[in-house]
């Protein structure tokens, strides 16, 4: 089945079972390679309808800093890329079939070839991209190369995003439509944006089931998660995970994980 | 770039363009030249004797003498272009990258003339290794807010710059300091420079009669050099690029991201970066605090890609040699990133004809480096 596909079933599943899908962001290579496979396997096996794959990369200005500092750890332990997609690789070769999404900055997609880079990813087994710095449109090559890959490609929406680039951006997507309801980094925030809900609503409504639509930076609670489900097709959560592997390891991850999944029910 | 910021920079894209063919802004970007900054700055030629010490033959060197521009530097130049735009676009705060401290100072100095609030990013680091602009920055009424990720220096410094401008981009004017990151910052940083290349286009034909052989500059960013330059690029002359050569040509020895580098995309530029295999960036090294930028202006990496500008590199040892020898020849302490060109150009001396006439981009002066001189020079 290809990345888009899949991505759909997946949002679908958790529809059908009037669950809002959570989707765990796991950070390659953090603190160690092998630590980032227990994270990931420990994110499965409490629920998580997709994961995301984080790439460390030297300059993460999207990120707050839970996952920039993670970040430099996995790097000095010989993260990046390939140690990412080692990951994949290990994921699929362990029968899980949930949709992967590599999110990762331009710069090490495109450092060996982005038509070589790409194709060794999807051969590991992912399913998509996220590139939290590629706006839709910046890079139409990257996107066909994906399409023709059967990768998905997922890009970002923000509240001062206008409703131009917001069709732009929902007509680009090929996995799901990346809100970020704040202006700002990632990274655990005590409340959520005001508008927060409102935003994700309106841009669900613009995507018109087109793809389905995920919410992300700044949660880290059930309580969060909770009130924004019925608002979105999907929930992410990056730094709050990253921040329990770094204070509790995977078991730590794994029943925040539980505890978001179970929030994500509609009620 | 991050998608919260492309309305950012559509706005300031279109505001710039409105800005630069206004007859009211350009004539108050003059007026501030004059009588601010202290433009024209002039164009000094090193003395024969000097010269025929290091194998001259006869050859002439100009200096374009941007260590006079008010602050010290040619980062001045932009600062003030920059900020009298973000007063025209109503924005209240301003905030800045540095790394040397130049371009911090540049715009806290803009910012306290203009009355608009000003933080700058500096990675504790180059706090450190440049205290006398931090201070200076404080007395300006500049807050200086310290970047301890990373490596603490400029890359550093400009990717929490970013994240601020991301969080605070209603009200928040981004005032970059080299022709590098997204666009339109490489097109209109190059624009504000361009007037230390039209002044000294105009010196030189006044003083010989022609364009000069060669115009040479450092290159960190560049936009002291595609300052110097631009004006030059439909001309004979040759375009001379020298980057920081540190301490040898290994990937993190040094800031050549032109002569050793590969393509890349940082900081919403494709551009050529210092990195590694898997495109990870890599930390440059240079004994100046302001060629340690990672990338390069994307205008220079096209003109050395195309032949028209070539690069070459100054080590560490070879700047601050010159360093020493020009302020004992010529009375001028040069800034150390400034150092580098001339280093380049000492080096072919002994190979240029005697009607040969040089100009040199001196982009700043060198008080800001007595304390690296005090540590890396034996006591005299």
């Amino acid at each position: 089945m290809n990345g888009p596909a899949r991505i759909r079933r997946a949002f679908d599943a958790a529809a059908a079972d009037a669950r809002t899908a959570l989707i765990a962001y796991i950070l390659a290579g953090y603190p160690t390679e092998a630590d980032g496979l227990a994270a990931a396997e420990a994110a499965l096996a409490a629920g998580a309808d997709l994961l995301e794959v984080g790439v460390p990369f030297s300059d993460p200005l999207a990120d707050g800093p839970t996952i920039a500092d993670a970040g430099r750890v996995a790097l000095a332990a010989g993260g990046g890329l390939p140690s990412a997609q080692r990951l994949v690789t290990s994921l699929r070769g362990r029968g899980h079939t949930t949709p992967i999404l590599v999110m990762s900055y331009l710069n090490p997609l495109i450092a060996a070839g982005e038509g070589q880079t790409l194709r060794a990813l999807r051969t590991a087994g992912a399913d998509g991209l996220i590139v939290p710095d590629l706006p839709a449109g910046a890079s139409p090559r990257l996107e066909r190369l994906a399409a023709s890959l059967g990768l998905a490609v997922c890009f970002l929406v923000a509240p001062n995003t206008s409703r131009a680039r917001i069709e732009a951006a929902a007509n680009a997507t090929t996995g799901f439509l990346y809100v970020v309801p704040l202006l700002g980094v990632t990274g655990a925030r005590d409340t959520i944006a005001t508008g927060a809900r409102q935003l994700v609503a309106s841009v669900r409504e613009l995507a018109a089931g087109r793809v389905p639509v995920a919410a992300g930076f700044g949660l880290s609670t059930p309580a969060q998660v909770a009130a924004l489900a019925p608002a979105a097709d999907g929930l992410i959560i990056g730094s709050a995970l990253v921040a329990a592997m770094r204070d509790g390891g995977h078991q730590r991850l794994g029943a925040l994980v539980r505890s978001l999944v179970a929030a994500a029910v509609h009620r | 770039m991050p998608e919260t910021l492309i309305p950012a920079l559509d706005d300031l894209e279109a505001a710039w363009n409105i800005a630069r063919r206004d007859s009211g802004y350009r004539a108050e970007l003059r007026r501030l030249h004059r009588d601010f900054i202290g433009r024209p700055t002039p164009v000094f030629a090193i003395p024969r004797a000097a010269l025929a010490e290091r194998g001259g033959r006869g050859a002439s060197v100009w200096l374009k003498r941007e260590d006079l521009a008010h602050t010290g530097a040619h980062k001045i130049n932009n600062a003030v272009g920059q900020s009298l735009l973000a007063q025209r676009m109503g924005k209240p705060r301003v905030i800045a990258e540095t790394g040397a401290g130049q371009h911090g100072v540049a715009t806290a100095t803009a910012c306290a003339l203009l009355g608009l609030e000003c933080i700058v990013y500096m990675g504790s680091t180059d706090i450190e290794r440049q205290a006398p602009n931090v201070r200076r920055m404080g007395l300006l009424g500049a807050e200086v807010r310290p970047v301890t990720t990373g490596n603490g220096t400029l890359r550093d410094a400009l990717n929490e710059a970013l994240r601020d401008w991301v969080a605070n981009v209603e009200d928040t004017f981004y005032v970059l300091g080299s022709a590098a990151g997204p666009h339109p910052y490489p097109e209109m940083v190059a624009s504000l420079q361009e007037v230390i290349g039209r002044e000294a286009r105009a010196q030189m034909m006044a003083h010989i009669g022609r364009v000069p052989d060669a115009v040479v500059a450092c290159v960190g960013g560049g936009s002291n050099a595609i300052g110097i330059m631009r004006p030059f690029i439909d001309t004979a002359a040759r375009l001379i690029g020298v980057e920081a050569g540190g301490r040898g040509d290994a990937l993190g020895d040094n800031a050549a991201s032109l002569g050793l580098g590969a393509p890349g995309v940082l900081h919403g530029a494709f551009t050529m970066l210092t990195q590694d295999a898997a495109g990870q960036v890599v930390e440059p090294h240079s004994v100046s605090a302001g060629l340690d930028y990672p990338g390069v202006g994307p205008q220079l990496a096209a003109l050395a890609e195309s032949g028209r500008l070539e690069v070459l590199r100054a080590t560490d040892a070879e700047a601050l040699e010159t360093t020493t020898w020009l302020a004992r020849t010529c009375g001028i302490i040069p800034a150390l990133e400034s150092a580098h060109a001339v280093a380049a150009v000492l080096r072919m001396l002994p190979e240029l004809p005697a009607d040969a006439h040089v100009l040199v981009n001196l982009s700043g002066r060198g008080d800001k480096d007595l304390g690296i001189l005090e540590r890396e020079l034996p006591a005299p």
